[in-house]
C-alpha cells in the first residue's frame, strides 16, 4: 500500500473520529438537530444516486421516505411493536413498494421516468393526507411519535434515547453503515454492472445484461434506505407529516447529489453536507435564504457542471502537478 | 318534482364543465408553452409556473395602480415577461441545451429565486384585481359570468394564433425543424440559438397571458405558480411531451375530468384522479396521447 492511500484513510478515519465527538465539543441540542438533519440528508442523497447510478432519476424519494416514515410511527404507535423492529420493517415496507413499482416503471427513460416518479409521489403524498384520516391523521399527520425504545448493548450502560445525544449516535452509526454499504456495492461488480447501464444500456443489453432486473435492484435498494431515514426521521423529530415529505424535498434530495457531483461516490455526501450546512447559516436571513439558496445553484451548475466535487478534483490535480515540477 | 331535479341537475352540470372548460383552457395555454420549450430545448422548465405568476403581478400592477385598459395589459405583460424569458434563456440555459438534469436544476433555482424576489417587493397577501367584465350571462340555464366567457374565447384565440405560427409561418417551420432534428435543422441554416430564445420567450409569454386572464377571478400573490405548474405536467404528460395538439386535448380532458370529479367526489379525490390517469397513460402508452418517442 502507497503512500497515498494512507493519507485518503488518515482522513476517512478523522473525519468519522471528529463525527463522533461532536457531542463533547458542543452539547447545544440546536447544533445536534442540525448534525442529524445533515447525515440524514447524506443517507438520502446516497441512496438516490445509486438509483442515478442505473441511469435514472426518481422525483419520488421523500414519497419512499414518507412511506418508512408513517410504516415505522403506526407499528409503533397503534400495534406497540418496538423501533428496532419496526425500522427494518420500514426499510422493506419502501423496498416493496419500489419492487413494485419499479418493475412496471423502469422501462421507461430519461424525462419519461422522472415524471412517472413526480406523479407516483404526489399520489401517495394526496393519500397520506387526505385519506383514512383516522390511520394517517390527515394534512397535520402524526403526532408524538414516540423515541426508540432504550436498549441495552453488552458492557455499555443502558442506552435511553430522549435527549439528542443518544439520537445524534444513533443517526451517525445509521449513516456510517449506509455509507459503508454502498461503498462496497459501488466497488462490487454489481456497481460496475449499474455503472455500464448508466453509460450504455443498449450495449450493456447486447452482451446479456438484464438490464431490468438490475434497475430494479438499484431502485429497491436505493428506496429501502429512503424507508429507513424516514423511519429515523419519525422517531427522531417526534412528528410526521405530509407536507415534509413533498416533492419539493424529492427535488431537494436530486439537488443534492446533483450539486455535490453525481459522477463520483463522494459527490452526494459533500452536496449532502455542503447545502444543508449552507441552508441553516441563510435562515436566519429570512426570506433571503431561498434567494441565496437559489442563486447558489445556478452558480454551481454554471460553473461547476459536474458538481462542488469537481472543484476538489481540480485543486487536488493542480497541487499534484505543482508538486511534479518541484521534483523535477 | 322528479323532474325538477333532474333538471336542476343538468344545469348543475353544465355549470361544472362550463368551469372545468374555462380552468382547462387556462391551464392549456401555460401548458403550451412548457411543452414547446420542452420540444426544442429538452427542458423541463420548473420557473413556468413563475411567468404565470409575474403575469398575474404585472396585471396587479397595471390595473389597480395605473389603470390601464385591460387588453393593453394582456400585449404588456407578454411582451415584459417575454422578454425577461428571452434573457433568462440566454444567460441560464443556454450552456444546458439539450441536458435535461443541469436545466433541471437551473430552473428550480431560478424558481425559488424569482419567487422570493417577488416575495419580498410584493408581500404575502392576496390582492385581487378588479374584473373588466361585469354581470352574468344565462347559458341553457347555467350562470356563466362574461369574465370567464372571455376568458374562453381569448384562450382560443391564443391557441389558434399559435397554431397558425408553428403550422404557416417561417418561424414556425424552424420552430418545428428544431423540435425534429437539432443537427439537421443546423445543417440546413436555421439559426438555432435565436430560435431557441424566441421560443423561450413564447412560451413565457404565453405563461404571463394566463397569469392575467385568470387574475381577476382568482388573487394574485407570489405563490401561484404552483398549482398551473403542476396541471400543465399532468396535460404534457397525459398528451404526449413536445406535442402542442397533445397539451389541447389533455387539458380538456384533464379540465372536465377534475371539474366532474370534485362534484361527484371531493377536491383531493379529483387530484388523485388526474394522477392516476398519467400513470396509467405512461404505463400503456408512454409517449401520450399525440407523442411519438
Amino acid at each position: 500500500m502507497n503512500k497515498k492511500y494512507y493519507t485518503k484513510y488518515f482522513t476517512i478515519l478523522g473525519i468519522i473520529v471528529f463525527l463522533f465527538i461532536i457531542p463533547l465539543l458542543s452539547s447545544d441540542p440546536y447544533h445536534l438537530q442540525v448534525l442529524m438533519v445533515l447525515l440524514l440528508n447524506i443517507i438520502l442523497a446516497i441512496s438516490l444516486w445509486i438509483i442515478m447510478t442505473v441511469g435514472q432519476l426518481s422525483l419520488a424519494h421523500a414519497a419512499f421516505m414518507a412511506v418508512g416514515a408513517y410504516t415505522s410511527a403506526l407499528l409503533v404507535m397503534k400495534l406497540g411493536l418496538t423501533f428496532w423492529l419496526a425500522m427494518p420493517v420500514s426499510g422493506i415496507m419502501a423496498a416493496v413498494l419500489a419492487l413494485v413499482i419499479g418493475s412496471i416503471t423502469l422501462r421507461l427513460k430519461g424525462a419519461y421516468f422522472l415524471l412517472v416518479t413526480f406523479a407516483f409521489g404526489e399520489i401517495l403524498i394526496l393519500i397520506f393526507s387526505n385519506f383514512w384520516e383516522a390511520l394517517f391523521g390527515g394534512v397535520s399527520g402524526i403526532i408524538g411519535v414516540p423515541h426508540p425504545d432504550p436498549i441495552s448493548i453488552p458492557f455499555i450502560p443502558k442506552i435511553h434515547f430522549v435527549s439528542k445525544v443518544p439520537l445524534y449516535y444513533l443517526a451517525l452509526s445509521l449513516t456510517l453503515i449506509t455509507v459503508l454499504i454502498f461503498y462496497r456495492l459501488k466497488n462490487s461488480r454489481l456497481g460496475l454492472t449499474f455503472g455500464a447501464l448508466k453509460e450504455a444500456d443498449l450495449l450493456a443489453e447486447c452482451i446479456g445484461i438484464d438490464i431490468m432486473k438490475y434497475k430494479v435492484m438499484a431502485f429497491t435498494a436505493g428506496c429501502f434506505f429512503a424507508g429507513i431515514a424516514g423511519s429515523l426521521y419519525a422517531h427522531s423529530f417526534v412528528v410526521v407529516t405530509p407536507i415534509d415529505f413533498s416533492f419539493y424535498h424529492s427535488v431537494y434530495i436530486l439537488i443534492y447529489v446533483v450539486v455535490g457531483g453525481e459522477s463520483s461516490f463522494l459527490g452526494p455526501i459533500l452536496g449532502a453536507s455542503a447545502l444543508t450546512l449552507l441552508s441553516e447559516i441563510l435562515r436566519k436571513f429570512g426570506h433571503y435564504e431561498s434567494i441565496g439558496y437559489g442563486i447558489a445553484l445556478i452558480l454551481v451548475m454554471l460553473f461547476l457542471p459536474s458538481g462542488i466535487i469537481s472543484l476538489f478534483e481540480r485543486i487536488i490535480f493542480k497541487v499534484q502537478k505543482l508538486f511534479k515540477r518541484i521534483n523535477g | 318534482m322528479k323532474r325538477d331535479i333532474l333538471v336542476m341537475d343538468m344545469t348543475l352540470l353544465l355549470q361544472v364543465t362550463l368551469n372545468g372548460l374555462m380552468l382547462g383552457m387556462i391551464y392549456i395555454v401555460v401548458a403550451l408553452g412548457l411543452t414547446l420549450i420542452f420540444s426544442i430545448m429538452n427542458v423541463i422548465n420548473f420557473a413556468h409556473g413563475e411567468m404565470y405568476m409575474l403575469g398575474g403581478l404585472v396585471a396587479y400592477y397595471f390595473s389597480e395602480q395605473l389603470q390601464i385598459p385591460y387588453m393593453l395589459i394582456l400585449v404588456l405583460a407578454m411582451i415584459l415577461v417575454g422578454v425577461f424569458g428571452i434573457v433568462v434563456e440566454k444567460i441560464f440555459f443556454r450552456p444546458f441545451r439539450g441536458e435535461l438534469l443541469p436545466a433541471l436544476i437551473v430552473s428550480l433555482g431560478l424558481s425559488m429565486t424569482i419567487q422570493t424576489l417577488t416575495l419580498l417587493n410584493f408581500g404575502t397577501e392576496d390582492q385581487s384585481v378588479s374584473t373588466v367584465f361585469p354581470g352574468m350571462i344565462n347559458f341553457f340555464g347555467a350562470l356563466f359570468s362574461k369574465e370567464r366567457l372571455a376568458i374562453v374565447i381569448t384562450c382560443i384565440v391564443f391557441i389558434l394564433l399559435l397554431y397558425l405560427l408553428i403550422q404557416r409561418s417561417k418561424i414556425g417551420c424552424a420552430i418545428r425543424a428544431i423540435a425534429e432534428d437539432r443537427e439537421a435543422a443546423a445543417l440546413q441554416g436555421v439559426n438555432i440559438d435565436r430560435i431557441c430564445s424566441f421560443t423561450f420567450g413564447l412560451g413565457c409569454a404565453l405563461a404571463a397571458a394566463a397569469g392575467v386572464l385568470i387574475a381577476p377571478v382568482f388573487y394574485v400573490n407570489p405563490y401561484i405558480g404552483g398549482l398551473p405548474l403542476l396541471k400543465a405536467f399532468i396535460i404534457i404528460i397525459l398528451g404526449g411531451m413536445g406535442s402542442l395538439l397533445g397539451a389541447v386535448v389533455g387539458g380538456l380532458i384533464l379540465g372536465t375530468v377534475e371539474s366532474f370529479g370534485t362534484f361527484f367526489l371531493s377536491v383531493p379525490a379529483s387530484n388523485l384522479l388526474g394522477f392516476i390517469i398519467i400513470i396509467l397513460m405512461l404505463l400503456f402508452k408512454p409517449s401520450g396521447l399525440f407523442g411519438h418517442e
